[in-house]
């Protein structure tokens, strides 16, 4: 065996995905909330948490706590997202959601405010905290300042390289570690942009938002925050003079960013936990990811030879996702040298 | 309130001879472990500082292991030689280390997580004769308009204010020791709580808007874990450009730059300037 035991921590925005991704194999559900009456002040932006609109959110106390129930039935922990950093503003809603969530019967929230992980200790005692990686934990001196406030998981950067990772969790053994596996590496650090991640609003899909009928306009009209808004800071084709400025963006779909090369060696640097990002992907591409790294952990857990088990994957990526493994779309180095 | 004037002095363009007589300087870097001076480059402009009767502050950015090494190493030798340095850093372990040390710890910009996108000037000022709506077609045939909704008052404070601003969370810095934050001037204007007991800086004239784990270079560098080169990093800047969005690209780092002075209702609450141009040509 050479992964020890590894779980999978998928997105869900709905009862269905919920029930869905456990279905597939997933270990452990994540989500965030975002119901009318926030929407109303606070638009479908990522204000409450770090990710856009309604699609990507549960939208009624009744699901989210159907969400928390089935969690407890099944034995999978559901994490509620609550990983922004808040002005007064939003505070109070947040609060609330917390209270809320733990009543409901949900055992974790997932949080990024060092301030709010204070009042959970406090407020919520029954439910666990973990950090999500836009706390930024990029030495274990940062990792021992969050575990003596009480969190009892860390989602690592996207940005480390697995030594990096060995380096904190060996000097922190007292937390779990968690780190993202498939899809969404961004080129800025997560935890540290400062771009505004609204909503665009492409003619290409249905949209998802309410219609009204005004008058001087036979049109239906929808009202957003930025009808002109062109997508996240890492999606916009930048330039510098005649060249391009990045690299373009991965396409989950047919070419996620993935990790399932790297299980054994994350194992073996202390993490046991992997995230698929895409809270508000569509369900049937939340249960490919989630089927995709199970069957991963089972070659690592069957593989006689990392080799081996490599090439196993490699060609379990491929008949995923319908395109050949790139090293561009590598999760991690296994160090600062660039190795793999 | 009087408004102290500090400096930034990029420790790879600036001599110690030609600092400049003020309040404080700062030095260091804000986003990349591997532009953090030689000690004996910064105990030189540190040495000089002193001489003026200058303060010093050294800035850190979000740091790995061999880097939070480096910068205690840094931070310690300057206190053996100049009195009450202040670190800022943008690294939580850092920051708990630093009280420990003597220094005095300030919240580093990148950990203020402003949201500091030039674009939010849409968003929360739609009078200013931005586009207000456009027509939608969508896959299936539907057509639509979409029209600008007004923020409320509350998503417009959130857009303005920083997280550490709450009572609560500053409470949580003052435990550790932190009583300041470093912050931008965005383009969409800042919003402070007047009796908030933390104080900030606001680093001018550019709005620190991302940063990378490693500057693009070559073929854009597709991998950021890579170890950089850091010896070509010379903080020359590069613009960006992306429809008519323009960013300036210094180091590892993104930046917006305005000419027009944004506003900042922050009375009382903000007592620095840090003024990156100063020094820069």
């Amino acid at each position: 065996m050479l992964a020890p035991s590894v779980g999978i921590v998928a997105p869900v925005s709905s009862l269905a995905d919920a029930e869905a991704a456990i279905a597939a194999g997933a270990d452990e559900l994540y989500c965030g909330a975002l119901f009318d009456d926030a929407v109303a002040i606070f638009g479908d932006g990522e204000v409450l948490s770090r990710r856009q609109g309604r699609p990507a959110h549960v939208r009624t106390p009744d699901e989210l706590a159907a969400i928390a129930a089935l969690g407890t039935s099944t034995g999978h922990r559901v994490a509620l997202t609550l990983n922004g950093r808040y002005s007064s503003s939003e505070q109070p809603r947040i609060l609330e959601l917390a209270v809320t969530w733990e009543a409901m019967g949900g055992g974790t929230v997932m949080v990024a405010d060092p301030a709010l992980i204070v009042w959970l200790h406090e407020r919520c005692p029954r439910l666990s905290v973990h950090l999500s990686l836009l706390a930024g934990v990029f030495n274990s001196a940062s990792a021992r300042l969050f575990a003596s406030l009480g969190v009892t998981r860390i989602v690592l950067p996207r940005d480390l390289c697995i030594d990096e990772m060995a380096a904190i969790t060996a000097a922190v053994p007292e937390v779990e570690y968690e780190a993202l596996a498939l899809h969404q590496k961004c080129r800025f650090v997560d935890g540290m942009c400062g771009f505004y991640h609204g909503v665009r609003i492409p003619e290409n899909v249905p949209a998802d938002f309410a219609y009204e009928r005004v008058a001087g306009t036979e049109l239906a009209v929808a009202w957003c925050d930025d009808p002109a808004y062109e997508g996240h800071g890492c999606e916009l084709a930048w330039v510098a003079g005649e060249e391009r400025a990045l690299p373009p963006r991965c396409d989950d779909v047919g070419a996620p960013h993935c990790a399932a090369c790297q299980i054994a060696a994350l194992a073996r640097a202390g993490v046991h936990h992997l995230k698929i990002a895409g809270r508000g992907f569509p369900t049937v591409l939340i249960t490919r990811a989630v089927r995709f790294l199970r069957l991963a952990v089972g070659i690592w857990d069957r593989a006689k030879s990392e080799e081996g088990a490599r090439r196993t994957v490699i060609t379990a990526y491929s008949r995923a996702f319908g395109s050949s493994c790139d090293a561009d779309r590598c999760y991690y180095r296994l160090n600062a040298e660039g190795d793999w | 309130m009087t408004v102290e004037h500090a400096v930034w002095a990029d420790w790879r363009r600036v001599r110690a001879s030609e600092l400049p007589a003020t309040a404080r300087i700062y030095l260091g870097h804000e986003t990349c472990e591997h532009l953090l001076p030689p000690v004996s480059t910064a105990l030189e402009l540190a040495r000089a500082a002193r001489d003026l009767g200058t303060r010093l502050t050294l800035a850190c950015p979000f740091l790995t292991e061999p880097g939070i090494a480096a910068a205690l190493r840094l931070t310690e030798a300057l206190q053996r030689t100049v009195d009450h340095v202040e670190v800022a850093a943008s690294d939580w372990g850092l920051l708990s280390r630093v009280r420990g040390s003597g220094a005095t710890p300030v919240l580093g910009r990148l950990l203020t997580a402003q949201v500091t996108d030039p674009r939010l000037l849409r968003l929360l000022r739609p009078e200013d004769g931005f586009e207000r709506e456009r027509e939608v077609v969508h896959a299936d045939g539907t057509r639509c308009v979409l029209r600008r909704r007004r923020p409320s008052a509350a998503l417009a404070h959130h857009y303005q204010s920083v997280w550490c601003d709450r009572p609560d969370a500053a409470a949580f810095l003052a435990a550790l020791g932190i009583t300041r934050c470093e912050l931008s001037c965005p383009q969409h204007g800042l919003a402070l709580d007047a009796a908030s007991p933390l104080r900030y800086s606001i680093h001018v004239p550019d709005a620190l808007v991302a940063a990378m784990r490693r500057c693009p270079a070559g073929d854009h560098d597709r991998d950021a874990a890579v170890r950089c080169r850091s010896l070509s990093c010379t903080g020359d800047e590069v613009t960006w450009r992306c429809g008519g969005l323009e960013l300036i690209r210094i180091d590892n780092a993104l930046y917006h730059r305005s000419s027009a002075a944004p506003a900042c209702h922050a009375p009382g609450a903000v007592d620095r300037v840090v003024d990156h141009a100063l020094l820069r040509s």
